[in-house]
């Protein structure tokens, strides 16, 4: 593994890649989605407090919370296995290293996910400053942005780890919708199953939590304990991508 | 090895393990899952390129057989059957959904499996 190798990868995903352009479309049709939960959430504001107006942050968060793991499939499941089925990884490789490669191309939609998260946080501290009175909470704004990026993050490191293991687009794509669909039937199991712990969905929800009501105190910790399992949640799935490419044959 | 036999073999594994976790009394989502994660993974090992329908097919095949153990020889299961009605109905549904989603765990085992596996040249049936 070697930095400049990462960097190198990342910014011929940015500035040269195929994907790149696409990859930026559908960050800009989420934001554009975020942008239109929250242009028309006048209609649901009875749902929350009158006092504390309406939560541009929160109903942001819960549009990343359920349309962003879609969002996350249709941009990175073809990441790696597009370069495995037309055989141009092995230009590749033969250049760097095999988890340098890996870990550019996650840097690279993890940088364009994060700054989806910019611009949606931003569209709704614009919202938020607009609505005037007391309701322009930076706090929240900032927790939005870390833990959507998060969020994303762990659903990119799943992807990039079928797309690694995959040798064509095609079972890619199946295979991650398939996984997508197995972390949705562990999430519905209900509170009290243990499989909760293995999907993004959980950290994420409890995550919104934090956004209705900031812990203050002891309280802390729960945030930190919070970002550090969605980290190692990415970290787990980074690790097994890094030991595919390692073991199969390109 | 044959792919028949691979297959049977993995019905065998599933059905011994379907047994076991019945007669641990452990939870029947925990018991399908970790019975589908084994038996996946096994007819991904023993069969290899393409493995991922044979370990669907045979997972769904196992549990399919020891549910219907489960009602025809468990006092449970028959008095379910003696009540029979539309809450019979409802109670299959659910399983058998349950049981497609098993058999899917097991084949994305497979999937990965095989391919976390060194030396695929030498696997394939």
């Amino acid at each position: 593994m070697n930095f400049s190798e990462i960097q190198i990868i990342g910014e011929d995903e940015i500035f040269k890649g195929s994907k790149s352009k696409y990859v930026w479309l559908f960050g800009g049709i989420f934001i554009f989605l975020c942008f239109l939960a929250m242009h028309y959430s006048t209609y649901i504001s009875f749902l929350f407090p009158i006092s504390e107006g309406i939560p541009y942050s929160l109903i942001s968060y819960i549009v990343v919370l359920s349309i962003g793991p879609f969002i996350t499939l249709i941009t990175s499941f073809d990441i790696v296995s597009s370069e495995i089925e037309t055989g141009s990884v092995r230009y590749i490789i033969s250049k760097v290293h095999r988890s340098s490669f890996i870990l550019g191309k996650f840097f690279f939609l993890f940088l364009v996910f994060i700054s989806v998260s910019t611009g949606i946080a931003l569209m709704s501290l614009i919202y938020q400053y607009s609505e005037g009175s007391n309701a322009f909470q930076l706090k929240n704004i900032v927790l939005f942005w870390i833990f959507s990026s998060l969020y994303l993050g762990c659903f990119i490191s799943i992807f990039l780890f079928i797309s690694t293991l995959s040798v064509n687009n095609k079972i890619s794509f199946t295979m991650s919708a398939v996984f997508l669909g197995i972390l949705i039937f562990f999430f519905l199991q209900g509170h009290d199953n243990y499989l909760k712990y293995l999907t993004p969905f959980f950290y994420g929800v409890k995550n919104m939590e934090f956004m209705k009501n900031f812990p203050v105190g002891a309280g802390y910790l729960t945030v930190f304990e919070s970002l550090f399992s969605m980290f190692l949640y990415m970290l787990v799935f980074l690790s097994m991508s890094l030991l595919a490419i390692k073991r199969r044959d390109l | 090895m044959k792919t028949r036999n691979s297959l049977l073999i993995g019905i065998v594994i599933g059905l011994v393990l379907f047994g076991f976790f019945e007669y641990l009394g452990l939870d029947q989502t925990y018991g399908g899952i970790i019975g589908a994660l084994i038996v996946g993974t096994l007819i991904s090992k023993t069969i290899g390129k393409g493995s991922e329908k044979y370990a669907f097919f045979s997972i769904f095949t196992y549990n399919l057989i020891g549910w219907i153990l489960v009602f025809l020889l468990t006092p449970d299961g028959k008095i379910a059957l003696q009540y029979g009605g539309i809450a019979l109905s409802a109670l299959v549904g659910i399983l058998l959904i349950m049981v497609f989603f098993y058999s899917i765990i097991g084949s994305f085992a497979a999937f990965v499996a095989f391919n976390l596996s060194r030396n695929k040249e030498g696997q394939g049936s």
